[in-house]
């Protein structure tokens, strides 16, 4: 399993199906801070709208770290 | 124009040795007339930028998200067209569960993306995709014209998909060519 592979199961464990985009591999606490969160959709009815703010409070980099840590 | 029939080894001066308009032959650069209809430089390639991306591009939308890979162009002329060229190097269904579609995006002087056209899908049968796809943009300005690749997850299912996956070490090139009218 790649670093990556673990990255999305930890997330997705953490909360299913959770949507967002990035690039790079998500290494460091800076990394993650850098993911863009999708918050919505705009009017066009097809482009997301994002946030680097993480909507989402059952996600953090300390609990996405311990959770990958296992893998 | 004249016509001579020349004999064996024998040859003819097209500078100096014929009548009329012969505006390009052996090399000459006489494009200013009689050529197409009279334009001096018909679908001439007036500039080109490519970028590359290389490191791991992902997603897990299902609406398009900015890719961050983007390439900028200012037309000489709004008469200009860009041909926007993508080539994808190692893209990526992660999940096995989810389609990937790319649309080409742009920015006209520093405005907000939007949407030109769908460029295309990976499909989660492929698992990894090797293409691209090109679409010749009008953006009638002289401004500064961005694109940029939006990609998402499409069709129902969960996980993730790659623009570009950097595991292979290639590279995913966007390249815009400004086609002078």
């Amino acid at each position: 399993m790649t670093y990556m592979d673990k990255f999305w199961k930890a997330l997705f464990t953490l909360k299913a199906d959770v949507q967002v985009s990035g690039s790079g591999e998500i290494l460091t606490e800076e990394d993650f801070n850098n993911l863009d969160w999708v918050v919505g959709v705009a009017e066009d009815g097809q482009t997301a709208i994002t946030s680097k703010t993480n909507p989402h409070s059952e996600i953090t980099w300390t609990l996405l770290k311990a959770e990958m840590d296992k893998l | 124009m004249a016509l001579t029939r020349l004999g064996l080894n024998q040859a003819i001066n097209l500078a100096t040795n014929t009548t009329g308009t012969l505006p390009v032959a052996n090399g000459g650069t006489g494009l200013s007339s009689g050529f197409v209809n009279g334009v001096a430089n018909p679908g001439k390639i007036g500039q080109v930028v490519s970028t590359a991306r290389s490191n791991d591009t992902f997603t897990s939308s299902d609406s398009l998200v900015a890719s961050g890979h983007i390439a900028t162009l200012t037309p000489s002329a709004t008469s200009s067209k860009i041909l926007i060229i993508l080539g994808m190097a190692n893209a990526y269904i992660n999940s096995g569960n989810k389609d990937m579609r790319v649309n080409f995006y742009s920015s006209i002087g520093g405005a907000s993306y939007s949407n030109i056209i769908s460029a295309g899908q990976v499909r989660d049968t492929v698992r990894t995709g090797f293409g691209g796809n090109h679409y010749l943009y009008s953006p009638n300005t002289t401004s500064a014209v961005a694109i940029q690749t939006y990609i998402s997850r499409l069709h129902n299912g969960t996980g993730t998909v790659y623009y570009h996956n950097s595991y292979t070490d290639t590279f995913t090139n966007l390249t815009l060519m400004e086609v002078l009218a």
